[in-house]
């Protein structure tokens, strides 16, 4: 029982957060709770499951930045999944100064640990729009510094760009200016989702991969990744596209590659043969 | 490359049959064996130990799989633990291709590393002759996010380093049609200046050219009329997708390759780099073409005796039997030989020098070592300037002073004296 939501709120047997159950929790709760045998088990693998209130949200983050190096996991998957949590909740952090990133014992290990480094970049990517605007400088800017950072954040903002207003899309593609791990992994990400757009979207963004590779490969990436989902016309486009863009193409063999084992028979033969 | 990379993404989730064709694939394809090491080298450190060994083995024998694999060691660098860094360096010091990689994936993310660590890499620059050409590389590839002040000074770097200059002009030639106007013409400026940054410029559009409009195209091809370096460069990038090319293409090379000599050296250079990737009836064409074309020929051995010691036994005495018919082949393939010599084992070392009877031989051998004299170790470097009086009648000695001379203004400074000072 202390996987999933309660973990959230003990810690080594210490309460630190403690709230009255909600009315109806079955309902809420038969996303994550399924029979194993002669047991009930819970897990909350999406950690979306339960919605903290902003005060349980400073209450928690003080308690794991005060006892960072404590409650810190080991393995590499469980760091990262840390990582997008602190990024989520990267402005309950308590800090003195509001563009303050990360502490700095938080920053030290960061450096250390690649995945962490990409988690709360994916975190911080979900959170960024409802932050204040100095945190959100500080974010963007961070991206410019932070290598493993840039590419969570990166990741995060191509798959929600579909969801975005107008000014806030246009307020990410001018972040492609910034770094190569930003274009290339924002790239990755939104290209996935590039069918998801309006056609207007979709023109703006085939203009700007004519004038950055980086950005090309990464929407290339992206699209070879779902090639074989998209409706045939748009995949001719694409192809037809790639023609006179080095850089996509080689995207779209990364897509392919990576979708390799889902491809079929006749296509993967196709992709070997090249 | 792209298809390369996307297996290496999943590597360690491939199921080991499938695993097993990709890492053999990766032998008979160039660009698949680079992208896969790429993404390889880039979650090196989630692999599992056994398959890391299996992976660092490969990188011994597979010249273009180690360039991969340093690429994307290098980009993630910085998050390496530091022993691991260290044993990087090493391997690095040994294996050309691999520490070539690793300047590119560091190059890549320059922008993002502290002024010391940028000033230890410029360091490491003028000992390593590969590192020079992939920080080059990876700095001019993602140009477009450095700042000015940064701009000038990896500029001002490529009047000093010859090997970073080649590597910034291939990194800024491959991106060339995604630049604004106003950069691409002052790039266009600068090969006038910088024999190997117009080298690197035209090798990188070279490389990219079927995605290049017929405008751009031409101009390639133009300004390989007026300028022998560019020339060179333009017709390596082309012999890197040589066998990607359209029948069209291929046709408009062959035709450039009878009008200009230094095109046909550099075409030549980079088909013979990537010879043993090629199928056989094009080695076999290839080697035809060598009696027809002797700067063809310089350039193929050239481009082979830059891998010559990775290359099987079989092969190696293959390639000196068809050498020792042709002359120009077989000066190419001793300068190869020699601009890699530091790295060479002193075995392979011993073995060299013992076919230095044959005067194209010595006399490539030393153009070879004498263009890389920078780059060579202090033994090395002492050896040849111990060795150098202009008055012997050597074909070695005489190797070793066109090749000086041909690297001359990237030489550092109290050398051009000394070799003044000899000279009178």
């Amino acid at each position: 029982m202390k996987r999933g939501w309660l973990q959230n709120y003990i810690h080594e047997g210490e309460v630190i957060y403690c709230e009255g159950p909600a009315s109806e929790p079955l309902q809420k709760l038969s996303i994550w709770i399924y029979l194993s045998g002669q047991y009930y088990a819970m897990h909350d693998i999406s950690r979306e499951a339960i919605k903290f209130k902003d005060y349980a949200r400073v209450k928690i983050m003080n308690y794991l930045t005060n006892d960072f190096l404590q409650v810190v996991p080991k393995s590499d998957s469980q760091i990262y999944s840390f990582g997008i949590f602190f990024g989520k909740n990267i402005e309950y952090i308590p800090r003195d100064d509001p563009r303050t990133f990360l502490l700095d014992n938080i920053y030290g290990f960061m450096k250390s640990k690649r995945y962490f480094e990409i988690g709360i970049g994916q975190g911080s990517g979900e959170s960024i729009l409802s932050l204040n605007e100095d945190l959100k400088e500080e974010i963007c800017r961070r991206a410019e510094i932070d290598i493993e950072f840039a590419r969570g954040l990166a990741d995060s903002l191509g798959r929600s760009f579909p969801l975005l207003d107008e000014s806030s899309q246009e307020q990410m593609l001018d972040m492609i200016d910034t770094s190569d791990p930003f274009a290339r992994f924002f790239g990755e990400s939104l290209g996935a989702a590039l069918d998801h757009l309006p056609k207007e979207s979709q023109n703006k963004i085939f203009k700007l991969i004519e004038k950055d590779l980086t950005f090309a490969w990464g929407i290339g990436s992206g699209l070879g990744y779902v090639f074989t989902s998209l409706e045939k016309s748009f995949q001719t486009e694409i192809l037809k596209k790639a023609e006179r863009n080095s850089e996509l193409t080689v995207g779209l063999g990364v897509g392919f590659g990576r979708a390799f084992t889902s491809l079929h028979k006749s296509f993967q033969d196709e992709l070997f043969a090249k | 490359m792209g298809v390369g990379m996307g297996f290496a993404c999943n590597f360690s989730y491939l199921q080991q049959d499938l695993r097993t064709v990709v890492f053999n694939k990766s032998d008979n394809n160039s660009e698949f064996a680079h992208g896969l090491g790429i993404y390889v080298g880039f979650y090196f450190r989630s692999l599992p130990l056994d398959l890391q060994t299996a992976i660092l083995e490969k990188a011994e024998t597979n010249f273009v799989f180690a360039r991969g694999l340093g690429f994307g060691l290098g980009y993630t660098f910085a998050y390496l633990p530091e022993e691991f860094q260290r044993e990087l360096y090493v391997k690095a010091s040994k294996n050309v291709y691999l520490a070539d990689g690793i300047g590119q994936g560091l190059g890549f993310v320059f922008k993002h590393l502290s002024q010391q660590f940028k000033e230890q890499l410029y360091h490491l620059c003028n000992t390593n002759i590969g590192f020079g050409y992939g920080l080059g590389y990876g700095i001019g590839y993602c140009y477009k996010y450095l700042g000015q002040v940064l701009r000038e000074e990896v500029f001002q770097r490529a009047e000093e380093d010859g090997a970073f200059a080649y590597g910034l002009g291939y990194g800024l030639g491959r991106s060339y049609i995604f630049r604004p106007i106003e950069l691409q013409n002052q790039l266009l400026l600068r090969i006038e200046k910088n024999q190997e940054f117009a080298k690197g410029l035209g090798a990188g559009w070279g490389f990219n050219i079927v995605y290049q409009s017929d405008e751009l195209q031409h101009l390639a091809f133009r300004i390989a009329e007026n300028h022998p370096q560019f020339a060179v460069g333009l017709g390596m990038g082309l012999g890197r997708v040589f066998r990607y090319l359209p029948r069209e293409i291929k046709e408009h090379v062959y035709e450039k390759m009878k009008l200009n000599p230094q095109f046909a050296v550099g075409l030549g250079m980079y088909i013979g780099h990537v010879f043993i990737y090629l199928t056989n009836e094009l080695q076999e064409n290839i080697l035809e073409m060598v009696n027809i074309n002797s700067e063809f020929a310089e350039g193929l051995g050239y481009g082979l005796g830059y891998v010559f010691s990775l290359h099987a036994k079989e092969f190696q005495k293959q390639i000196l039997e068809i050498s020792e018919k042709n002359s120009r082949l077989m000066y190419g393939l001793a300068a190869g030989i020699g601009n890699n010599f530091e790295y060479l084992s002193p075995e392979f070392k011993t073995e060299f020098f013992k076919i230095g009877g044959n005067i194209m031989f010595a006399e490539g051998l030393g153009y070879g070592l004498g263009y890389s004299f920078k780059y060579q170790g202090k033994k090395e470097q002492e050896k040849i300037v111990n060795n150098l009086t202009f008055t012997e009648d050597s074909s070695f000695i005489h190797g070793v002073v066109v090749g000086l001379g041909n690297a001359y203004l990237y030489l550092p400074e109290y050398f051009q004296k000394e070799l003044f000072a000899r000279l009178a």
